[in-house]
């Protein structure tokens, strides 16, 4: 991706971000998607106020099981006869907690690894990249097969073995985008008064580099809510009784025949969030870019 | 050129042995015993103790990586602990059918994704642009198996018009390609969408048009050429990520690719066939990124050095 | 932009060259001949019976080879003639004379002599794979042309079975000596014979051997193939591109039953799953603990939730098809009360929370452990379920490193059945630990008698000493469960690894 336009964001930080709002709002399917995103965010996080955890969300009644729609469960019941609609409220806490707390570390290493590369340049840029070239070279599933394999399966363990394969794509995005910033005037007059290699990177570089990071960010999240439903495809998912979109999505496909409601709801689910995380994302990159105005 | 061709062909081998490094210590260390693998639960532990022995499995690490790198430096890749047959063998079973389903994968996709990205960045703001530019979101957003099963059902199913599982030909490949290329198309078509807009605002462009060029004309032969290259890379990068990654696909579809050999090998602790499969896909990612820098060059002379 | 264009065709055109010429295999030209297509979830490893592990490949096996004696694959003790047309047993039971038929021939048209058969015995019993199979054998000989001697170690009740089995299918020992490499191109005396190369994850295709000598099957051709998504494989049957999926779960009986085109066979089957634990370490050691957790568990409500209610309950190892199955031995002992009691007579009432294996590639496993997590909690039993690749799964069971686990295990045999889990040596008897001079001497002294009624007497006191020691809980037995075309007759279930196709005829 060439996010080349990123850096011509000036020093002047706050009102640029005024602007990129200002010019955020006109756009109507970035909006949508932002509101969609914050409802979505807002039913499941506020679950615990209103859906009891223990009750219906992991105390199964197999008596109950794989009903239709009913007063009591809304949605109807699962495999172990547990609240569809509890279950997938619930759900959205994980599944978004893992799309943006994977997407934010994977970021906050990739950006790292990238900016000293981007920043210091040469053999040490040189270095770093070819050994991202290797991780970028191995697929991402024998990644994760290994790391869950080595360590079970767990949210942490599936949310590490996304992560390391999106490290040396945000490694290269934010590389790129701090090559054309280390030329900039302001860095060289803070090396001219003597403001240290790190400090730069700190106050400068990264600052200015976050555009698009934020792009990448909302974007990967989206992606990454997928990546794990597909882990929960290949049987790598997080643990029982844990409700996850994905997880929800794999073991509904046994029952796609007679009870297609159990793939449709958490197949809905991730589509709308994710629909809601690109639109937004898509939207932020046309107001991060001042040529498109 | 021909310097710059070698040069990052050298830049590849010290990536290479660092996969293989990696990948040899991910599957030496990952639990599990390869030879009892083979040999099944009901084998005397001293036949596998033998058998483990034989492969070389009961060596120090360094040695066992030492031994691996000996052999493939010298071409061989070793045999497959499960099939007994030289690696090279079953990957020459094997990646065809990944390139073949890649490429019509991309094909797909570049013939989606670019016109409707034209379209709607010629049209911006249309009812067009908003309908293209959700529709490629949406594709974005849905898990593959589920949209490979949905397709199936309508297609296989419900309609009889193509196989379900399985490959004997083409035909075979279709609903794969098109499950895949949907995924794909909606990055290329956000790129050519951005790429195009940025480009239209250029002053060349404007000078054509005010030179009273015909606007297919100025859309095609100046503003497409230009906007073509970031195009490019993302097509290299989702072609390059799709040789490895359509592990769920093939799964789903039944088609004897790397991607389920891969699962395969990586389940039975097959490590010659992880190993060499990984190394290939890892060879052709880095080839189609060299091929995309060199049609940079040929798009954009300026680019050469 | 032509000249990219130029570009992009050539790679295209080069890409397909490539492709088309080492994996375009064109669908097979059908000859009009009787056929049957058959799904399997995976490829076969092999298809030389002495180098086999896994279910697809008996399956695929027993099309190929045929044994001395027809046990239904060694799954029956009742015994028909096959490549022996008769046999005499010694007086003491060690020794077995066969008498074998002289018209037998291999696919590569070479006559079979009893120094095959020889050949053969002596690969199993060397065989890593199989010499499990073969403890018994002391040695084999051939007396002349078509008189093949088998010695036995000890009197073994179910030698006659065993032979039957497809490990023990006949092969030619030719082609093997000739270095060919037999895996891939198997020389036997079944009823088909493999056409065209194999190639493991690719389909397949065996034709009518015009040399078997047994009566002529109707169906003439099995194509073979590979669907490792049950769902992708169910769609397939149901639009007519495969004829027979021998392995279906129970989510699948509805479809194939609404499919008027469709037949469904189900049956018991023999494989059990059941909970071990480490007994290795605390709590475990303590058997009030076990016997907590035994009341602790609904298995009625594991039946209805992992397999909608079809299949069986374990009260036993032993399921109704097994010898010595007793259906009076108490199952379903569900008792929260009871398990309470029990854990606090253990000195842990206020329970503990410990980890639960389980191999995350069998879905019946996994539907368990989340339903035996939630039983457990009522007791105060805090479970973590660790889903682990089965890979990792079995090297951790093989070497102690487990709290609990779910396993499973196949044997239609019941003799094997609690060896491997009673016995102090048994495979299966993953901790090491459970060890009972009784059982020992009950479990072989069973499998030395060849008295039915007295075996049976032994396997019901062995079942209950299982159930007194509780070294491991047994959970069910899984229906098998076969989708077809309606137009197959005969189709049969006797094991989830016997599908004999010869057997079955075609109505077209």
């Amino acid at each position: 991706m060439t996010n080349k336009t990123a850096a011509a964001g000036g020093t002047k930080k706050r009102s640029q971000a005024q602007e990129v709002w200002l010019r955020l709002r006109k756009n109507k399917q970035a909006m949508v998607g932002l509101a969609v995103f914050c409802l979505i965010v807002l039913v499941c996080f506020s679950a615990p106020l209103y859906i009891d955890y223990d009750a219906k969300v992991i105390q199964q009644n197999i008596s109950i099981k794989l009903q239709g729609p009913s007063p009591e469960h809304l949605l109807g019941t699962d495999n172990y006869g547990r609240d569809t609609l509890a279950r997938l409220i619930y759900g959205g806490r994980i599944s978004i907690t893992i799309g943006i707390a994977t997407a934010l570390s994977a970021l906050a290493v990739g950006g790292l690894i990238g900016a000293v590369a981007g920043f210091y340049g040469g053999k040490l840029d040189n270095i770093i990249m070819r050994i991202m070239d290797v991780f970028l070279g191995l697929p991402s599933v024998l990644l994760a097969i290994a790391v869950i394999a080595a360590l079970g399966s767990s949210i942490i363990n599936l949310m590490i073995a996304v992560a390391v394969s999106y490290v040396p794509i945000y490694a290269r995005v934010i590389r790129s985008s701090v090559l054309s910033i280390r030329s900039k005037e302001y860095i060289e007059s803070a090396r001219a008064v003597g403001t240290g290699d790190f400090r730069i990177i700190c106050k400068h570089i990264i600052p200015n580099a976050i555009g698009p990071l934020i792009v990448q960010a909302t974007l990967g999240v989206g992606e990454i809510i997928i990546a794990a439903a597909g882990f929960s495809f290949l049987g790598l998912g997080i643990e029982p009784p844990l409700p996850e979109w994905g997880q929800m999505l794999s073991e509904g496909r046994e029952v796609i025949r007679n009870m297609p409601s159990q793939v449709i709801y958490p197949g809905l689910c991730i589509m709308i969030t994710v629909l809601s995380l690109n639109l937004l994302g898509d939207g932020l990159r046309d107001a991060l870019d001042p040529r498109l105005k | 050129m021909l310097k710059y061709v070698s040069k990052r062909l050298v830049y590849l081998i010290p990536v290479l042995i660092g996969i293989v490094f990696v990948v040899f210590t991910i599957m030496y260390f990952s639990p599990g015993d390869p030879a009892k693998l083979i040999l099944g639960d009901r084998a005397p532990e001293e036949q596998v103790e033998a058998l483990r022995h034989e492969l070389g499995l009961d060596l120090p690490y360094h040695q066992q990586l030492f031994n691996y790198i000996k052999g493939a430096v010298q071409g061989d890749f070793g045999d497959s602990y499960q099939l007994r047959m030289p690696v090279w063998d079953i990957i020459k079973l094997r990646f065809p059918l990944t390139l073949q389903l890649t490429t019509f994968t991309m094909l797909i996709a570049v013939l989606i994704g670019v016109p409707v990205g034209i379209l709607s960045a010629v049209k911006q703001y249309s009812v067009i642009d908003a309908f293209s530019v959700v529709f490629a979101l949406l594709m974005a957003s849905i898990p593959a198996f589920w949209l490979g099963m949905l397709l199936m059902l309508l297609f296989s199913l419900n309609l009889g018009w193509l196989p379900s599982s399985g490959y004997e030909g083409l035909k075979w490949l279709i609903l794969p390609s098109v499950t895949l290329g949907f995924i794909n198309c909606a990055t290329i078509m956000r790129m050519t969408r951005s790429s195009m807009l940025e480009v239209v605002r250029q002053d060349f462009i404007r000078t054509a048009r005010a030179k009273g060029a015909a606007e297919k004309r100025v859309i095609f032969k100046h503003a497409l050429k230009n906007a073509i290259i970031p195009v490019i890379t993302v097509v290299g990068n989702a072609f390059g990520a799709s040789l490895g990654g359509a592990v769920v696909t093939e799964t789903v579809f039944g088609l004897p690719g790397m991607g389920t050999q891969i699962i395969t090998a990586i389940r039975q602790k097959d490590n010659p066939v992880v190993l060499a499969s990984v190394i290939v896909i890892a060879l052709a990612f880095s080839l189609v990124n060299l091929i995309v820098d060199i049609l940079y060059t040929y798009v954009d002379p300026r680019i050469r050095d | 932009m032509k000249k990219v264009v130029a570009l992009v065709m050539s790679l295209l055109a080069v890409v397909s060259m490539f492709a088309g010429c080492s994996a375009g295999k064109e669908a097979v030209e059908s000859s009009g001949a009787k056929s049957v297509t058959f799904s399997l979830l995976s490829s076969p490893a092999s298809l030389d019976p002495a180098t086999t592990v896994d279910g697809h490949s008996l399956m695929v096996e027993t099309q190929l080879f045929s044994m001395l004696v027809d046990s239904s694959g060694g799954n029956s003790a009742e015994i028909k003639p096959d490549i022996a047309e008769s046999w005499e047993i010694s007086e003491d039971g060690l020794t077995y004379t066969f008498k074998l038929r002289e018209d037998v021939y291999f696919h590569n048209g070479k006559q079979l002599t009893a120094d095959d058969v020889v050949y053969t015995f002596e690969r199993v019993m060397t065989e890593p794979y199989t010499s499990y199979y073969a403890v018994s054998i002391k040695s084999v000989e051939a007396t002349d042309e078509h008189t093949f001697v088998a010695h036995l170690n000890y009197p073994f009740a179910d030698f006659l079975t065993m032979i039957g089995g497809i490990y023990f299918g006949i092969c030619c020992e030719e082609a093997i000596t000739a270095g060919d490499d037999f895996m891939y191109k198997p020389v036997g005396t079944g009823p088909y014979k493999l056409e065209g190369d194999y190639v493991p994850g690719q389909a397949f295709k065996f034709v009518y051997n015009d040399k078997y000598y047994g009566a002529e099957p109707d169906i003439k051709e099995i194509n073979f193939k590979i669907q490792p998504d049950t769902n992708t494989a169910v769609i397939s049957l149901q639009n007519g591109e495969v004829d027979f999926i021998p392995a279906l779960t129970v989510n699948d009986i509805e479809t194939i039953e609404s499919d008027e085109d469709l037949a469904l066979y189900q049956a018991p089957s023999y494989t059990i799953h059941y909970v071990c634990f480490n007994k290795n370490n605390a709590p475990w050691n303590i058997k009030e603990v076990r016997q907590a957790v035994n009341y602790a568990i609904n298995k009625q409500d594991l039946l209805d939730g992992a397999l909608n209610g079809i299949g069986a309950i374990a009260n036993a190892p032993l399921n109704s098809l097994h010898l010595g199955y007793n259906e009076n031995i108490p199952f379903n002992e569900y008792d929260v009360e009871a398990a309470k009691a029990k854990l606090a007579e253990a000195g842990y009432p206020d329970g503990f929370s410990c980890s639960l294996m389980v191999n995350s590639n069998n879905a019946i496993s996994m539907k368990v452990a989340q339903i035996m997590q939630n039983q457990l909690a009522q007791i105060g039993i805090e479970v973590s379920v660790e889903q682990l690749e089965k890979a990792t799964w079995s090297d951790n069971l093989n070497k102690s490193n487990f709290e609990i686990a779910l396993g499973t295990l196949n044997w239609a045999d019941t003799n094997n059945m609690v060896t491997y889990l009673y016995h102090t040596d048994g495979g299966f008897n993953y901790d090491r630990v459970y060890s009972n001079p009784v059982m020992d001497e009950m479990i072989e002294k069973a499998s030395q008698t060849l008295d039915t009624e007295e075996r049976v007497k032994l396997y019901n006191q062995i079942v209950e000493l299982g159930h007194e020691d509780l070294p491991i809980i047994c959970l069910l037995f899984p229906n098998e469960i076969v989708g077809a075309n309606k137009n197959i007759d005969g189709i049969k279930i006797v094991d989830n690894c016997y599908f004999p196709v010869a057997t079955w005829t075609l109505n077209q």
